[in-house]
């Protein structure tokens, strides 16, 4: 072989090494596997039950980024989540069915009520903090909930909203193409979580969760990056509810309560809130776990045990696990390495002898 | 407005505030004690108000058949009220006592996955048949004649559960002016390891507080169960969150403000109920507490605590 085509492929290899290393590249692959998924399932490979249950997780996904920015990159607990999940849900039903805009329109108007919503909830984050916090954002939820369940011109009240099928660019969404349309917003929301977190705009928000006084005396404005992180949580949540309306095309008011928010915080929490792995994984175990292995195991006594189950792996992570299971792998590498290069050395040991 | 309709409100209000001011009460106690909101304090309640009724209706009716209704009610009460105490300890002495990292949140976190826990093994230990609520207590109702036409009418259930609520308030209250262990509260609330240094057992009380967090939680769910329709795993969510509400509101800082919220609370919604609007009672009062908070967010009567840069 000649040196200039050794050189080639050494650089070939070394770009190759660099593209997969690069976040954007995992991603991407990501999504390329949750398309196939849905493509499976139009074979006949997979059970059309199983990919709705996957279109529900990749809508907590979204939901899960959004809520990693509040609690793990600016150290801001919200209960609210859940509220806004509704939200987005009955925006876009009363707006698309209701009002009978087209979905485009719906969704930057969505957007615009979120944004509108979040930079709300941000102006009181700046004077309450910590569980105050927690406990505020839930009753703002409440009254959301409330609203949900009485303003029946808007919402039909109990019995619930449903939609019909909507068309996008001149063509009827079957739930298959809204599958595929969550997929793009999630690979997208992933992006942006990425690019943001690792932007300036994420270590003035990692700054301010360390200590807001020192931030403050830094010259970072706590106003603003609160704000943006409230205004990108709720428009996250809110394009999650939109998607979930989309999907299911059915909501009912009782589905909102605390229930929802505390499985979106235990998720973060659980997978590990500084990585969107790691909130990935948490989504997937906190709402996948049941509907996609104990159901289909469907034992008599093993019906609650999802509950049990991740209550028990949020104490146990949050005891004595703080950097989530997403920290497993790491660690779990680390060992292996270690491991392989003690046995490495002993090899070389008995081949050359001791030195 | 008439004289039935005050007496109708206030009575209401009353009947509201009863377990309500009890959970709020459980939850400031654990606060002020471990410094976290605890959220697993309706599940524990729950918890307890399944054993009530599960003693009740399938052991002690069917033992006991032909004594007293009210006896055998009262001493299912009194054995959930252990029961509570038992598990508030246990988890204080097991979970949070062992939970080193002392953020707060972290805390917070531990008592939402108790949540799950308890809800998870309410049907296991119960069965999953939703329960029928002894209500012997509550189909009686007491008349009262006020003069005009209408006479009001009273059940006499939620006049006992104001009573009992009233004399427990009080009973704790002053437990904590004049007792041993109400005085380590006030000291490990003040400051926990100036009181650990001063010789007290700051484990102890706090684990105590825990267990007597639970025993409150299972009266207030023994009193709430029959004015509903049947036991499910979220019966104690609705208060949960009103004593959440009010505790914020009174201000967490002290023990008397979320008491005074936890009353003011019910009697405002129940009227607004009557005279205003019966559908947005809720959404008025839950958006009056927030405006308020966001004006003052210590709370009505909290202190204002400084913070350390």
């Amino acid at each position: 072989m000649k040196k200039q085509h050794l050189r080639f492929y050494r650089n070939f290899i070394a770009n190759l090494k660099a593209t997969i290393k690069h976040p954007f590249f995992s991603i991407l692959a990501a999504g390329i596997v949750l398309i196939m998924i849905q493509v499976l399932s139009l074979s006949g490979l997979i059970p059309p039950s199983i990919v709705e249950v996957f279109a529900d997780l990749w809508i907590y996904i979204i939901v899960g980024l959004g809520f990693t920015l509040l609690l793990g990159y600016s150290g801001l607990a919200s209960l609210g989540t859940a509220g806004f999940i509704g939200l987005g849900g009955y925006l876009m039903g009363y707006l698309l069915s209701g009002a009978g805009l087209p979905v485009f329109v719906v969704f930057i108007l969505g957007i615009l009520i979120a944004i509108f919503v979040g930079s709300l909830v941000g102006f009181i984050s700046l004077r309450i903090e910590g569980m105050y916090l927690a406990i505020i954002t839930l009753g703002l939820s409440e009254i959301l909930v409330e609203i949900f369940k009485f303003a029946t011109k808007f919402t039909n009240g109990f019995s619930g909203l449903a939609i019909e099928r909507f068309t996008f660019l001149g063509k009827i969404m079957m739930q298959k193409d809204v599958y595929y349309i969550i997929v793009i917003v999630l690979v997208f929301t992933m992006f942006a979580v990425v690019n943001l977190v690792n932007s300036p705009t994420g270590r003035a928000m990692l700054s301010i969760k360390d200590s807001s006084s020192a931030a403050q005396a830094m010259g970072i404005s706590v106003l603003k990056y609160r704000l943006l992180t409230f205004v990108l949580a709720t428009v996250l949540a809110v394009i999650g509810g939109m998607l979930y309306m989309g999907y299911v095309r059915a909501i009912y008011p009782t589905e909102w309560s605390i229930g929802i928010s505390l499985n979106v915080l235990a998720a973060v929490v659980i997978g590990g809130a500084k990585s969107i792995w790691g909130v990935s994984l948490g989504t997937i175990i906190i709402f996948g776990f049941e509907r996609l292995i104990l159901d289909p195991l469907n034992i008599q006594w093993l019906n609650n045990a999802s509950m049990i189950i991740n209550g028990l792996l949020i104490i146990i992570i949050v005891m004595f696990y703080p950097g989530g299971l997403i920290r497993l792998f790491k660690d779990l590498s680390n060992y292996f390495k270690k491991w392989m290069n003690w046995i490495i050395k002993k090899w070389r040991d008995y081949h050359y002898g001791e030195v | 407005m008439t004289l039935q309709q005050f007496i109708t409100i206030i009575f209401n209000g009353l009947t509201g505030a009863s377990f309500l001011a009890l959970l709020t009460l459980a939850i400031v106690l654990i606060f002020r004690t471990s410094y976290t909101a605890n959220f697993a304090q309706g599940a524990i309640a729950t918890f307890t108000a399944y054993a009530v009724t599960t003693l009740f209706t399938k052991y002690f009716l069917v033992m006991f058949p032909d004594s007293n209704v009210l006896l055998l009610i009262s001493i299912a009460i009194i054995i959930s009220v252990f029961i509570g105490f038992l598990i508030g300890y246990i988890i204080d002495v097991f979970i949070i006592r062992k939970s080193k990292f002392s953020n707060p949140m972290t805390k917070q976190m531990i008592t939402m996955g108790m949540v799950m826990v308890i809800g998870g093994l309410i049907p296991l230990i119960y069965g999953t048949t939703e329960l029928p609520v002894p209500r012997q207590l509550s189909n009686t109702v007491l008349q009262l004649n006020v003069g005009g036409d209408v006479p009001v009418y009273l059940p006499v259930h939620n006049i006992i559960s104001i009573v009992v609520s009233f004399v427990i308030i009080t009973a704790i209250f002053v437990a904590l002016k004049k007792t041993k262990w109400g005085l380590g509260v006030r000291a490990t609330a003040s400051n926990e390891t100036v009181a650990s240094m001063m010789g007290v057992n700051t484990r102890f009380i706090t684990a105590m507080s825990w267990g007597i967090a639970g025993g409150i939680g299972a009266v207030a769910s023994a009193l709430y169960a029959p004015t509903v329709f049947g036991l499910d795993i979220n019966l104690m969510t609705p208060v949960q969150i009103n004593s959440f509400l009010a505790a914020v509101l009174g201000g967490f800082s002290t023990f008397g403000g979320p008491i005074f919220a936890a009353i003011l609370i019910p009697i405002s919604r129940s009227l607004i109920y009557q005279l205003i609007s019966n559908t947005w009672a809720n959404t008025i009062v839950y958006f009056v507490i927030i405006l308020v908070i966001l004006i003052k967010p210590i709370g009505l009567f909290g202190k204002r605590i400084a913070k350390k840069v």
